[in-house]
Order: C-alpha cells, then sequence, then structure tokens
C-alpha cells in the first residue's frame, strides 16, 4: 500500500509537469523486497519441507527517468533554446555543474546568460557567457552573432554522454553527474522551448492502476481484519 | 502524509496563474504598444525516498511558475493622423519622466498630448509633450520634449526650429532609447516598464519615429487561445490526480 502511494507521488509529479520545460518524466519501478522459503512441518514427523517461495513485501525499486525527446514549441523568445537529438545544457551553479535540457535562458543582471534561479549557461569550451547587448541571432547549432556588428557571440554548450544513466536527477529535477560529457554539434534550435516529454496517456493509466492496486490491497487488508476479528472473538468464545 | 495530493493540487493552482497570464495578454488586445508575457514553468525540489537496497530514489513535489518573460516582438501599426501619436519602427523605446518621482520609465505605447505642468518647478507654464498621465516625454536631446505652440511637426525643420535660428542641428524629435539587456525590464502598469537600476540613456540608431501612426499590441488572439485551452486540460488533468488522491484517502478511511 505505502509503495502504491508512492508511486502515485511519482505519477503526480508527472502530471504537474506537463507544462516545465525540458522536463524528463519519471517511472516507477517496484520489486519484491526479500524473499523468504517457505516450508511446513508434519505432525508426527518434525522435519522440515520446502514448499516454495514467498515474498511479503513489494518496495520502491528504482525511478527510471525517460529521456526522450519532448515536443519543440516556437516561442519567440530571444534566449529560448531547445536541444534536437541528444544533449544537455551545461549549467554552472553554486554546487558545480549540472545538465538540464530546460533552454529558457535569461541574462542576469550582469548580462551573463543563465538559467533564472539556477546557475549560468556554459558555452561550448565550458566558460559563462558575457553578453553587451541582448540583440542576438542564433544558427541552428547554438552559434551566436550580435545583430548589429555581425560579431561572434560564443556557441551553446551541448554536451553528450555515452550513456543517459549515468545522469541523476538533483533536488532542482536537472541532472548531474560524476563523469564528463563530451562536447557535440546537436542541432540547437534558437526561439523555441523543449516541452515536457509526459505522455499523458501513460501517466492516467498508471494512475488508475496504481490506485485500483491500492484499493485491492487494502480490501485484502479488510479482510485480513476479518479473520483476526474472527479468530479472537468467534474461536475463543466456548 | 499524501504527497501525492498537493502535488497535484498545487499543480493546479499554478495552471491557474498560467491562465491568469494569457487572460491579461487578451484583455490588453487593443493597448496600444501592449507586450504580451509568456510563462515558464520549472519544476520543485525533489526529495528523496527510500528503495530497496537503501538507496535514495528522487521524487518530485511539483512544478512552479518559475518566470514570466516578456515577447520585444512588434506588431501592426495603426494609422491615426493625429500630431501627436507617434510609433516605432524597429528597436527601441520612448521614455518618459515622472516629474515627482525623477523616475525614467519606457514604453512602447506612443499616444502623447500636450500638457502644462506648472505646479513643476523649472518647467514654468510652457507646453510640454506628456503621455496624458503626468509624465514628460523625452526628446531626442535627453531632455524633457517641449512644444512650440505653432503647428509641431517632425518633418519641417523650419517650422520647428524657428526659435534657435541660430542652431542648424537636428531638430529635436521625440527621443527613441535602447535598453542593452531587455529582460531586466520590469513591467509597471499602463504599459510602461522600469528598470529595477537606472541606466544612462542611449539613443536607439536603427529605429525611426513615425507620426500620426500608433502601434497595436503584439498579443496574437490564437496562440493565446491555445495556450487558454492547453492551461484548462492541464487544470483539470492535474485535479483528476487530486481526486483521485482523495478516493485514496477513503480508501484508507474505509478500512475499519
Amino acid at each position: 500500500m505505502i509503495t502504491q502511494g508512492k508511486k502515485l507521488d511519482v505519477v503526480s509529479n508527472n502530471m504537474t509537469n506537463i507544462a516545465t520545460t525540458g522536463f524528463k518524466s519519471d517511472q516507477f519501478v517496484e520489486q519484491t523486497f526479500d524473499t523468504v522459503m517457505w516450508s511446513r512441518t508434519g505432525n508426527k514427523e518434525k522435519s522440515y519441507t520446502d514448499i516454495g517461495e514467498q515474498s511479503y513485501v513489494t518496495a520502491p525499486s528504482n525511478v527510471y527517468t525517460d529521456f526522450s525527446q519532448g515536443t519543440l514549441e516556437p516561442t519567440g523568445g530571444i534566449f529560448d533554446f531547445a536541444i534536437e537529438g541528444e544533449g544537455y545544457f551545461a549549467i554552472q551553479t553554486d554546487n558545480g555543474r549540472m545538465y538540464t535540457r530546460a533552454g529558457s535562458f535569461a541574462l542576469n543582471a550582469d548580462n551573463y546568460l543563465c538559467l533564472p534561479g539556477q546557475g549560468l549557461v556554459l558555452d561550448n569550451s565550458g566558460n559563462t557567457m558575457q553578453f553587451t547587448s541582448d540583440r542576438i541571432s542564433a544558427d541552428n547549432y547554438g552559434n551566436l552573432t550580435y545583430n548589429d556588428t555581425q560579431r561572434n557571440a560564443g556557441k551553446i554548450g551541448v554536451f553528450t554522454f555515452d550513456e543517459n544513466a549515468v545522469l541523476l536527477k538533483n533536488t532542482q529535477g536537472h541532472f548531474e553527474t560524476e563523469s564528463q560529457g563530451q562536447e557535440a554539434n546537436t542541432k540547437v534550435y534558437n526561439g523555441m522551448i523543449e516541452r515536457s516529454n509526459v505522455d499523458l496517456m501513460q501517466q492516467m493509466m498508471s494512475m488508475i492502476s496504481s490506485q485500483r492496486s491500492y484499493q485491492s490491497v487494502a480490501q485484502a487488508m479488510k479482510i485480513y481484519d476479518q479473520i483476526i476479528s474472527k479468530s479472537s472473538n468467534d474461536i475463543g468464545r466456548l | 502524509m499524501n504527497l501525492s495530493f498537493y502535488t497535484a493540487a498545487l499543480g493546479a493552482q499554478q495552471q491557474q496563474n498560467r491562465m491568469d497570464v494569457h487572460a491579461n495578454n487578451i484583455a490588453n488586445v487593443n493597448t496600444n504598444g501592449f507586450r504580451g508575457q509568456q510563462t515558464v514553468f520549472s519544476s520543485l525540489v525533489y526529495d528523496m525516498m527510500n528503495g530497496v537496497q537503501s538507496d535514495s530514489l528522487p521524487r518530485g513535489t511539483g512544478a512552479k511558475l518559475s518566470a514570466t518573460t516578456t515577447n520585444f516582438t512588434s506588431s501592426g501599426y495603426a494609422q491615426t493622423g493625429l500630431t501627436y501619436d507617434f510609433a516605432i519602427e524597429g528597436d527601441g523605446f520612448f521614455v518618459l519622466l515622472d516629474p515627482a518621482t525623477r523616475e525614467y520609465s519606457y514604453t512602447r505605447d506612443g499616444a502623447f498630448t500636450m500638457a502644462s505642468f506648472t505646479e513643476v518647478r523649472g518647467l514654468d507654464g510652457d507646453w510640454y509633450l506628456s503621455d496624458g498621465n503626468g509624465r514628460l516625454v523625452i526628446g531626442s536631446d535627453n531632455q524633457p520634449m517641449q512644444i512650440e505652440l505653432e503647428d509641431y511637426d517632425t518633418e519641417n525643420d523650419d517650422n520647428n526650429n524657428n526659435n534657435d535660428d541660430d542652431k542648424d542641428e537636428d531638430p529635436i524629435t521625440v527621443g527613441i532609447f535602447n535598453v542593452a539587456n531587455r529582460g531586466k525590464l520590469i513591467h509597471d502598469g499602463g504599459g510602461r516598464f522600469t528598470l529595477a537600476e537606472r541606466e544612462p540613456l542611449k539613443l536607439s540608431e536603427t529605429a525611426k519615429l513615425m507620426q500620426g501612426y500608433l502601434e497595436s499590441s503584439n498579443t496574437d488572439l490564437a496562440t493565446e487561445m491555445v495556450k487558454i485551452i492547453e492551461a484548462q486540460r492541464s487544470f483539470s488533468y492535474a485535479l483528476k490526480m487530486v481526486q483521485t488522491s482523495d478516493e485514496i484517502e477513503t480508501t484508507v478511511n474505509n478500512l475499519r
């Protein structure tokens, strides 16, 4: 029951994040807790005979992140970027580097490109990016140029990893990893953001199935309660 | 406690906020020089729950409307033919000065009027170009824009400068100024923007002033409608989860 409750927590979070830029949905997987061997003993012969395995509870096993591509939505924002294909933007935070697909950036008070509330956006060589003006245009690979002087203004860094599983969600919902990503020349669209990849239908289904399992378990608990009450109230009465 | 309930309730609430932003955009579809806003969502804090091998698994607690960004693209112009109506073609803002607070604000709304500021020291009883709400319009010389009582015309050099014939400089027109980082502009009501930190005024080189025109709102009704529908659906979707969580609680309560 507790496990199903936790599963609902994860589903609930996915459902509320359908509008979050670059959100990657989580999938909850449960597994049986340690299995135990069941055995029986005879009435006269007191030796144990194994009759099979049995598990008492299920427990949360893992929460997998679905790294599939979200749909791109044109916003017209000057500092909105979306990655098509593999790769992540690198953000320099106070607690080190993190990676994200959320590309709704802005200039902060010192004209550095930042992910608001998180940290500074890094370019392809891992440096922070400062601009003199926000009249910027970009090609389809994240190369930025100033509109007035046509001067190069850097390239948005996109980093890929051999395996996405090394990326772990941090407390902000972005990704952290120990391993070093490689700089990649992935398509980065300007004036677009990547939408959340939550599949509404799937979430709805896991919500319903989880709720029903919850109810079934509750039913089983009720029956068990009745059995106990039978044994304590009726059998004991002479 | 039942986390999913609160996560979903919060999600519904944030969708409501999103609806508010888009409702404001739609309401301003006829506001001159209005610049629409867009919403940016981000996830809330993740906490860790315990897995089987005492490993910690991330569990999110919802989403928040983290920022609203302003869309500064310009839209169409409407010809009014009025002398004191101005529109900007290209990049830039009109700058208004509040004589009481001496604070500058930026706007794309060029529906100006003539006003005298008798109560303000230094302006005497002369006529100045004003936004109609007691603010002075700054001219291209960084000073409040004074109006000679003769017929005012930006095209006509002779008419405008007949008081200072000794100067052969460009006539003073309504100033169009640029802001280096438009993300710093804060909405201040009345289609105006302010800067948290004052910046020196910088004239825009590319923008063109158009007299007798007004810039219309950049709200695109079709886009806004799509966003409203999206917000509404997300809202009811989140509430479905609230309902489920509620039923879960009912199940628990019916255990005995």
